[in-house]
């Protein structure tokens, strides 16, 4: 058991090395300013735009990552665990959403009226719980305090009548300085040198 | 002789530990492999502080037993050289792990 117990320590001592560089925060960070963008402007090509630096995460990694601490492909059974806890809040995400849309028809006036006051803070629990939910798998337990931050910065921003956009950008702005400060301590942690580059065992 | 016997039988799980893995060098190295489907050189280099000889040197102990397979392929013109375990090197390390169970539950009387 205790065994067991050291090899998943380690596991996610891995994970949270392959990780230090805070590419992966700075995605999401980025991904959550475009959600606030397009709340602030009704414009949804930013929500697009948010989205987009996804396609660029496993060249990004390949070209600033690998060459500096090197490359791993982790067991597939975690990443389905990470893929399981994702696609479930996404379905729950999908659901509310759902739920916003045809809610009045289908919900409880009350509760449709609760919705369309706290949906916001219901979303941030929901991605507060994925973040908390792949911390507990990967071990990258900065995670932990991007599922607090973000349920705390939205109540505060509902609690103190902050526009909706504003705490959105200020917790995805967050995410994203946490992520560029990782990343530039990752890049002086580890310079590119010659040696570096060769992958080579003799 | 019955004597004799339940000792050997006691002492069957150290004789069964693999000395190959039980070098600590090279149960760092199996260890790393055997939480990731597969790594390259420079990671695992920098996962376990070993030197790029000694990393090297163990790598090919654990190649010729068969407990890890090396192969050598090109990404973006570097080449990468990426280490997996192989079912028989999975297998050594858990039978490792069982047998380090049973010899610790020995000596601490479970």
């Amino acid at each position: 058991m205790s065994q067991d117990q050291d090899f998943k320590k380690l596991q996610q001592r891995t994970y949270a090395s392959f990780h230090q560089d805070g590419l992966i925060d700075m995605i999401i960070g980025w991904a959550i300013v475009g959600f606030g963008i397009n709340m602030a402007l009704d414009n949804s090509a930013f929500l697009f735009l948010g989205w987009l630096p996804i396609v660029f995460y496993v060249p990004i990694k390949n070209r600033v990552t690998v060459p500096r601490i090197g490359y791993v492909k982790f067991s597939s059974s975690n990443s389905l665990l990470i893929g399981i806890v994702l696609a479930i809040l996404l379905v729950l995400l999908l659901g509310i959403f759902i739920l916003l849309i045809v809610g009045p028809h289908l919900i409880p006036a009350q509760l449709s009226e609760w919705f369309s006051e706290y949906y916001l803070l219901l979303f941030g629990s929901l991605v507060g719980l994925g973040f908390a939910g792949t911390a507990l798998v990967t071990g990258i337990s900065r995670f932990y305090a991007y599922a607090v931050m973000l349920v705390l910065i939205i109540a505060a921003g509902i609690w103190l009548n902050i526009p909706d956009p504003i705490y959105v950008l200020t917790a995805g702005l967050l995410i994203l300085v946490v992520g560029i400060t990782h990343m530039v301590r990752f890049l002086r942690k580890h310079p590119l040198t010659n040696e570096a580059g060769v992958n080579e065992s003799e | 002789m019955n004597q004799s016997e339940s000792s050997n039988e006691e002492l069957q799980p150290i004789a069964d530990i693999d000395p190959l893995i039980h070098a600590p060098t090279r149960l760092k190295i199996m260890a790393y492999l055997s939480i990731v489907e597969s790594a390259d050189f420079t990671f695992l280099m920098n996962q376990t502080g070993l030197t790029r000889g000694n990393l090297s040197v163990n790598l090919r102990k654990l190649e010729d037993a068969g407990y890890v397979s090396i192969k050598k392929e090109f990404v973006d013109r570097i080449p990468r050289t990426l280490i997996r375990l192989t079912d028989e090197g999975r297998q050594a390390i858990q039978s490792y792990r069982e047998n380090m169970q049973l010899v610790l539950n020995e000596l601490l009387g479970e």
